[in-house]
């Protein structure tokens, strides 16, 4: 029974940052970024090939894991610059979908559909990660160096232009900030972020496929920003916390495994509609989706 | 005069620049014709006056100076330069502070964020604003200046503008364009929906713009008010300019009292 | 290579013909709505999976299952409006909240379908597999050219409705300027409920003739309406006309890359184009980008 709680708490952490680093660009400069998951296929997939087919070792797959989901972020928004409102979010879905057919396609270098297997738990210099607990340590370290990060952030002169760019971005540009800069820079955080929990993840799990990346998997995380409320994250604390340990509850009513799944994905979506209907500030939001 | 450059063929007077130079600008929305051939020449140093029925474009004429709009054809030009297709932020940082006339502030800053973040130049700029700084105290002096002359007390520099009422809100996007470094202040409709003690306010503060030698454009329909302050009025309608001079001029001007009747 | 051009062309022209059924309901749903309806996928497997249930599982008679097929998909639709578009927009939703409850209808739905009837494609054995025609050096079977001339028949239908009917005429008035439609006095819910109705019809149709002519699967209303989306798009997704000649145009232009790329790449080349015109073409090619709410 440990074992298993330890296993939540992990995944747990891993989508918190996905989750955290998702806010900071729908929360802090409104962009809509159906994408996301994206990042967290590249960051995986990177930080697998990286270690595991080139043997580098988990610090320098890791960084890299995250420098190149930067890339792309930087990339996503210069292809979505003109676009706006529901262009731009589908532009975003567009995204993902390339990273997946990439991904199911380019057999000789990702493995295709059949995916990536025998991830090599990470080192430090020495110090093998082989056991959960230490697992649960590693992730607790990263977790929380970005959940402060992102805190500290909307505190500082850059969040505060940020905030600026989601509430008003035309008043913003009459004080004279370049907007889009603004709002490259928080993609490319965000990306690297949300990349580096699929790097933590790939070196957890040790088994990656391109299934991590399907359009389906964007209700998942799109129920605990709404659910947990844009800006505010508190909420997506909690949102993650209750997310995450649904699917894990629906275990305890013996269900036929095949019907876990999609039961799974309708309760989410359910309940993400059902937020939209009647609490569309979600638990603890702040701002209305705009 | 220092940093004297006079256009060759602008120059009206030996002694007077013209800091802005509207030239031909035409706009198109939805197959409507908002602004035809516009031209006009804004003197440094004066506060001049756009008046004109509703519809006839004056906002428009706004978004395409600041550049939030790009004109189907025509240049804007601020003193020599060249500023038509530029970006709004852009144009913003050569010297241009303006008001909307939906006041735009930000939701979740406080009076105090939005006067410093007005005064900053880098801040948009993720690697230079991580380390904490301390606020420029000159900033804070300034920002605390602005709000002494504005009448707004002191206890409501830390609200959160939400909390604020209309006047206070108007007062505030005011100060905000006056206090980022600036060479031209474009208002649009200052005064509108107003008291009148918040109105006097503004009317001395836009006055001390222009004895400090800056330069003042503003949109407004209350004739008391643009006879109190103008130096300039030009008349738009249907699309261009059609009178200029001081307000006296323009009372009797028969074309505008038939065009805008009223006061 | 060239030989095979004409054969491209015509798979092209056929499952053109579908997503040009999709495309024309998605595009009168967004020019009527003004929004995304994201869970017009659903409408499709809908209808699909009523025909292989009522065909397959329950040899029922073609003309019942069709029948009954097509109220599924429209019921679908219809449900999708009246219990989540409808309560969104009177609360003033903006687009993009609506383009988010979409997308969790289209997923509330594919799972749905997973639950009823597991992932495993089923295949609907009605239309014994016939040896094709040859036409123009292509190879063409009865039962796709019956795809092509339903489908241009229905989006022929639909013209003259939007045309010469008073309904249809009423509805592009609407979506010209609703603003002027209220002034006139006209009831917009009412034709909001009809846009649903007939656009979820013409997905249900696609989805039947998918189901005969292909298979049925949970996630194949998903990939069909994200393809008229795309094609939507090329025409520019207000208009109705141009949602028509994309999914064309598509359709020949996938098949055409698929005969020189491999397969897998079938959905790249759609996206390509998809992030091609929103680029630099979001208006399409016929489009005048009508704002959606909160535009």
């Amino acid at each position: 029974m440990q074992a298993f709680l330890i296993q939540i708490v992990i995944l747990l952490l891993i989508y918190l940052i996905v989750a955290v680093s998702l806010n900071l660009t729908l929360g802090q400069s409104g962009l809509l970024n159906l994408g996301h998951l994206g990042f967290f296929g590249i960051g995986a997939y990177v930080s697998a090939i990286a270690s595991k087919t080139y043997g580098l070792s988990f610090f320098f797959a890791f960084l890299l894991a995250a420098s190149f989901s930067a890339l792309c972020g930087f990339a996503l928004m210069s292809a979505i610059k003109k676009l706006s409102g529901d262009y731009l979010a589908l532009a975003t879905l567009g995204f993902n979908y390339v990273v997946y057919t990439i991904l199911v396609n380019w057999m000789s270098f990702t493995g295709g559909p059949v995916g990536i297997s025998g991830i090599p738990r990470p080192s430090f210099f020495g110090w093998k990660i082989a056991t959960q607990p230490e697992y649960l340590f590693l992730s607790a370290v990263v977790s929380f160096l970005i959940f402060f990060f992102i805190a500290y952030l909307s505190k500082s002169r850059f969040g505060k232009v940020l905030n600026a760019v989601r509430d008003d971005e035309l008043a913003a540009m009459a004080l004279g900030k370049n907007t889009h800069k603004v709002k490259v820079q928080a993609m490319m955080l965000s990306a690297a972020f949300c990349g580096v929990a699929g790097s933590l993840f790939a070196h957890f799990i040790t088994f990656i496929d391109p299934s991590l990346v399907s359009v389906t998997e964007v209700i998942f995380i799109l129920s605990i920003v709404i659910l947990g409320g844009i800006a505010d994250n508190r909420g997506t604390l909690l949102a993650t916390v209750i997310i995450v340990s649904l699917p894990e509850a629906l275990r305890f009513l013996h269900l036929p495994n095949s019907a876990v799944g999609p039961l799974r994905q309708m309760i989410f979506s359910l309940i993400l509609i059902l937020i939209l209907l009647y609490r569309p500030k979600g638990l603890f939001g702040k701002v209305e989706l705009k | 005069m220092n940093g004297f450059k006079p256009f060759p063929t602008h120059v009206l007077h030996i002694s007077s620049v013209m800091i802005l130079s509207i030239n031909n600008v035409c706009k198109r929305f939805d197959g409507n014709e908002i602004l035809s051939s516009c031209c006009l020449e804004i003197e440094q140093g004066k506060i001049s006056v756009l008046i004109g029925p509703n519809g006839a474009g004056k906002t428009t004429l706004f978004d395409i100076i600041t550049g939030f709009l790009k004109p189907d054809r025509g240049q804007i030009f601020l003193q020599e330069k060249d500023i038509t297709n530029k970006p709004s932020y852009q144009i913003a940082r050569l010297g241009i502070a303006r008001t909307f006339q939906k006041v735009r502030l930000f939701t979740y800053l406080t009076m105090l964020d939005h006067l410093l973040m007005a005064q900053l130049e880098q801040d948009d700029f993720l690697y230079k604003n991580l380390i904490p700084r301390k606020d420029n105290p000159a900033h804070i002096e300034k920002a605390n200046a602005m709000m002494g002359e504005l009448r707004v007390g002191k206890d409501l520099y830390a609200t959160l503008v939400t909390e604020l009422s209309y006047g206070q809100r108007k007062l505030l996007s005011l100060a905000m364009a006056m206090i980022k470094p600036h060479r031209l202040l474009l208002l649009d409709e200052p005064v509108a929906g107003v008291n009148q003690t918040v109105r006097e306010t503004i009317i001395e503060q836009i006055k001390k713009e222009a004895k400090r030698g800056d330069t003042v454009l503003l949109i407004e329909h209350d004739m008391h008010f643009i006879s109190a302050i103008a130096d300039k009025v030009f008349v738009l309608d249907g699309g261009s300019v059609i009178a200029e001079g001081s307000p006296e001029e323009i009372k009797q001007n028969k074309r505008v009292l038939k065009a805008y009747l009223g006061d | 290579m060239l030989n095979i051009l004409p054969q491209l062309i015509a798979n092209g022209l056929i499952i053109g013909a579908v997503y040009a059924l999709v495309a024309a309901g998605f595009s009168l749903l967004f020019s009527t709505n003004r929004h995304l309806h994201f869970g017009h996928g659903a409408a499709i497997t809908a209808g699909a999976y009523a025909l292989y249930f009522t065909l397959t599982e329950r040899r029922m008679p073609i003309s019942s299952a069709i029948i009954i097929a097509l109220l599924a998909a429209v019921l679908v639709g219809w449900l999708c409006f009246v219990l989540v578009y409808y309560p969104l927009k009177k609360k003033h939703a903006s687009a993009v909240v609506l383009l988010i409850a979409g997308i969790g209808l289209l997923i509330f739905f594919e799972n749905l379908f997973v639950l009823l009837f597991g992932t495993d494609v089923k295949v609907v054995d009605y239309i014994a597999v016939t040896k094709g025609l040859t036409i123009l050096g292509a190879v063409i079977t009865k039962l796709q050219l019956f795809m092509i001339a339903v489908s241009l028949a229905l989006l022929y239908g639909l013209f003259l409705f939007l045309y010469k009917n008073k309904y249809g005429i009423t509805m592009r008035a609407i979506a010209n300027n609703p603003e002027l439609a209220v002034l006139i006095g006209i009831d917009k819910t009412k034709f909001y409920h009809l846009s649903f109705v007939i656009g979820s019809f013409l997905a249900g149709v696609a989805g039947i003739l998918i189901a005969l002519e292909r298979n049925v699967e949970p996630i194949m209303g998903t990939g069909l309406m994200v393809e008229g989306f795309i094609s939507a798009v090329i025409g520019g997704v207000a208009s109705v006309p141009g949602g028509i000649l994309g999914g064309f145009i598509l359709g020949i232009v996938e098949n055409l890359g698929i005969g020189f790329l491999p397969s897998g790449f079938k959905g790249a080349i759609a996206f390509t184009i998809l992030f091609i015109f929103l680029i630099f073409k979001p208006m399409g090619l016929f489009g005048i980008r009508k704002g959606t709410r909160g535009d």
